[in-house]
């Protein structure tokens, strides 16, 4: 895996699809109304752009990184990494409630930032 | 000894050319000097930055040199190809001269020490090496390069810097 965009889907995101297939005709229904988006997150002068996103669970964010030094997104327990995205790189993952949500680069860690989760509606 | 910045030590190599009968400034550099210049100031951090990942045991220290070293090699991998697209060379000259002779000097200091006392100087030295780098570069350096890429290069380079400074000054007082 590897170039421009990689696409890491988490093994949470598989076991949650699993569980909504498994749910019903009613949920998978409302659950096809809602179509996950993608988000982008631009990395420029050492600054997540937005810094604050809000999305739905299962939507996927794209971390597009615009400096001349390397970055990383990971989670403020360091329990996701999008590992080092060079510039004009990008990485993309899929987004969990479990996740955590606060993040921060590991190599610059003054550069933090906020997914939000909304509820789906 | 300790307390000797490399601030002091760059604005004072920089006043004594300025003194001399070739007398010439930063702010005369032109770009392909300035390009050497700034090559060789990345080139020096990053010899400080193998010289702590040698010495030092402090996680944070340790963490800090990787990322000087990842990030001062993206810059002056950037300058090489851009260089090179351009079909240019760097030029030596009196800063790159004065930078290198101060660097000896200071990686001499520091080799020299062991434990806190080393990680101390080394983040202190990283401090004021990276706010003289920054007051070169936005002063001296991007108010007179000509070429628009190299300008657009060297402004990349400088939010780095700055944020190399902030990260260095987070170092020096969690030492304290």
């Amino acid at each position: 895996m590897s170039g421009k965009s990689r696409h890491i889907l988490l093994s949470v995101v598989a076991a949650l699809s699993a569980a909504a297939l498994a749910a019903g005709s009613h949920q998978s229904a409302m659950a096809a109304q809602v179509r996950p988006t993608e988000h982008i997150i631009e990395i420029k002068k050492f600054r997540f752009v937005p810094n604050v996103l809000q999305i739905r669970a299962g939507d996927t964010v794209t971390w597009i990184n615009r400096d001349i030094a390397p970055h990383t997104a990971t989670g403020k327990n360091k329990s996701w990494d999008t590992g080092a995205i060079k510039k004009d790189d990008s990485v993309s993952l899929t987004i969990s409630p479990e996740m955590a949500l606060a993040y921060f680069c590991r190599f610059h860690p003054g550069m933090t930032a906020i997914i939000e989760i909304t509820v789906n509606e | 000894m300790l307390k000797r910045t490399t601030l002091l030590a760059l604005g004072f190599a920089v006043m004594m050319v300025q003194g001399t009968a070739n007398a010439k400034t930063a702010a005369e550099l032109n770009d392909l000097e300035i390009a050497h210049a700034a090559y060789t100031a990345d080139n020096i951090d990053i010899r400080y930055a193998h010289l702590a990942l040698a010495i030092s045991t402090n996680k944070a220290v340790q963490e800090f040199a990787a990322t000087m070293i990842r990030d001062h090699v993206a810059v002056n991998n950037q300058a090489l190809a851009l260089l090179g697209k351009l079909g240019a060379q760097p030029q030596d000259n009196f800063l790159s001269q004065s930078l290198q002779k101060d660097a000896e000097k200071i990686i001499d200091e520091m080799s020299k020490l062991r434990g806190a006392a080393f990680d101390k100087r080394y983040a202190e030295n990283d401090l004021a090496y990276h706010t003289a780098v920054v007051g070169l570069v936005e002063k001296s350096f991007i108010p007179n390069i000509e070429n628009a890429e190299v300008k657009a290069l060297f402004e990349g380079g400088l939010v780095i810097f700055k944020a190399h400074e902030d990260h260095a000054r987070k170092m020096v007082k969690s030492l304290k």
